[in-house]
């Protein structure tokens, strides 16, 4: 066993949007840059999947990854267009490798050697917000099968549940409590959370949504889960929150990642893009993994030099408004062509 | 040619109907034509073009090869630190209303559009997100639709310059 649990390296074969792709992760903050559709969210929920399946509660390994993908076929996750070839999702975690194995019958999971003790249940924050809408939520999820997958019963199951914080992550949490301006309470009976704050109590649908984003990473370092050791896959952490709320997100991001907690992200954003670069110091490992779309599947094009990425279409989007933005003011195009 | 030197930046301005220097005290004045205004700020060019439009140009650029090389990290940081400030960005203004005034005053504001352009050369790379920033809380300002003539402004790169203005008025 290494000294901290790490996935260091995913290689996924005629899987979802890839046909042949490979990853080498760092143990600090990797970033998934990339336009919609490129793959993404699925390279990090096959990594959730992959260490969800060694902590308790784990789904057996013959329907975990459906549940976490939220799909009962199995050849959905085939690249469309392989052909009827078998599609491979393995890597390494742990200094164990493990393979999952697709065809059109169904799953095969592979998971050998196991790490020598159950671990720690890994974080994956979806998008979407569940914060506010955490009420009922998990009762439902027992009485009737809902659409959502198991990210999302995962993150609500974690906001919920207490555990023993050895993380010494306090501090960042309290400077992250300023940001929300209050604490957060829960009602185990309803499941319902609260932002508690000099005013009074506020259920969390009546908070706004980017709020509820940082509450939510509050809580999570609160009750514990969120130590050194730990997993963060979060994708689209920029989603509904202001820009101006993103220096401290991200400030709280590399601080995890410097108390030893292995960080996923993926972002549309130029904000969480610009304060990762501008934040993460010397001795700091932040490596950012394009994914490019071609014919032949998403490629992945790793650089730790933001700057170098390529391609970039956040970067790319921007040069093109600020080149537009040139050619009304100047009345002259990128040749030198008058457009009036 | 017209050759004219800011900072570390020469533009060849051969193209130019006419070409006013606002400072000819600079050491790189190239013995050009002065406007005159010793009371208030102004751009380092205003440049009047073949279609009677005018080019206001002031130059910012970090020119290492001007400072002892002991002192170039203060100079590159105190360079940085004023460019991203607000007393900049009312500098810029300052120049315009400076010009505009002078012009004014001595009823020689033209009535052709007008770019003001901030030729912006930083010790690093700024992505153009950033400078796309700069360039709109400048416009905030500087520009008003009610102004006559009509007043553009940008802020450019070298680069950006010798892709859009290259053609007419070459600078390297």
């Amino acid at each position: 066993m290494p000294d901290r649990p790490l996935h260091t390296s995913l290689h996924l074969e005629n899987f979802t949007a890839f046909t042949d792709a490979r990853f080498e992760f760092v143990p600090g903050v990797n970033v998934f840059v990339g336009e919609n559709g490129t793959g993404k969210t699925h390279a990090m929920k096959v990594l959730y999947a992959a260490e969800r399946f060694y902590s308790s509660g784990a789904p057996k390994r013959e329907t975990i990854l459906g549940r976490v993908f939220g799909t009962d076929d199995g050849a959905e996750l085939i690249r469309l267009g392989a052909g009827g070839q078998e599609s491979r999702a393995s890597g390494e975690f742990c200094s164990a490798p493990w393979r999952y194995t697709l065809h059109g019958r169904g799953y095969g999971g592979q998971f050998k050697p196991a790490p020598k003790k159950a671990l720690q249940r890994p974080v994956f924050i979806p998008a979407t917000d569940m914060m506010g809408h955490s009420k009922g939520f998990l009762a439902a999820n027992n009485e009737v099968v809902l659409d959502f997958d198991l990210t999302y019963i995962d993150i609500v199951t974690l906001l919920g549940l207490e555990r023993r914080n050895e993380s010494g992550q306090n501090g960042r949490a309290s400077k992250l409590s300023a940001v929300i301006e209050g604490s957060i309470a829960y009602n185990e009976t309803t499941g319902r959370f609260y932002l508690v704050t000099q005013n009074g109590r506020l259920a969390m649908p009546m908070v706004a949504e980017g709020v509820r984003k940082v509450a939510t990473l509050v809580r999570l370092l609160d009750n514990g889960w969120l130590q050194p050791g730990s997993t963060l896959l979060w994708d689209e952490p920029e989603v509904n929150l202001n820009p101006k709320l993103m220096d401290e997100v991200v400030g709280a991001i590399l601080a995890l990642a410097r108390s030893g907690v292995q960080v996923f992200l993926a972002t549309h954003s130029y904000v969480i893009l610009k304060e990762l670069d501008l934040q993460a110091g010397p001795s700091d490992s932040v490596r950012y993994f394009a994914f490019e779309p071609t014919e032949n599947g998403t490629k992945i094009n790793p650089s730790e030099d933001l700057a170098a990425l390529r391609p970039n279409p956040i970067l790319d989007q921007y040069d093109s408004l600020y080149d537009r933005d040139l050619t009304r003011a100047t009345g002259r195009s990128r040749n030198g062509e008058p457009v009036r | 040619m017209s050759l004219f030197v800011e900072s570390n930046i020469t533009f060849d301005f051969t193209a130019a109907t006419k070409v006013i220097e606002h400072d000819k005290t600079a050491p790189t004045h190239s013995g050009g034509a002065v406007d005159g205004n010793k009371k208030w700020p102004g751009e380092d060019f205003r440049v009047e073009e073949a279609s009677g439009s005018w080019i206001w140009l002031e130059v910012k650029s970090w020119d290492p090869s001007r400072i002892a090389p002991s002192r170039r990290g203060g100079s590159r940081w105190s360079f940085i630190c004023k460019m991203k400030s607000n007393e900049f960005l009312r500098e810029m203004r300052g120049k315009f209303l400076g010009t505009t005034a002078f012009l004014s005053w001595t009823s020689k504001l033209p009535t052709a559009p007008i770019q003001f352009i901030l030729l912006f050369e930083p010790p690093h790379s700024l992505d153009a997100a950033l400078l796309g920033s700069r360039m709109t809380r400048m416009r905030g300002l500087i520009e008003d639709s009610r102004w006559s003539p009509t007043i553009a402004v940008s802020v450019l790169t070298l680069s950006q310059w010798s892709a859009r203005f290259g053609r007419d008025y070459p600078a390297y």
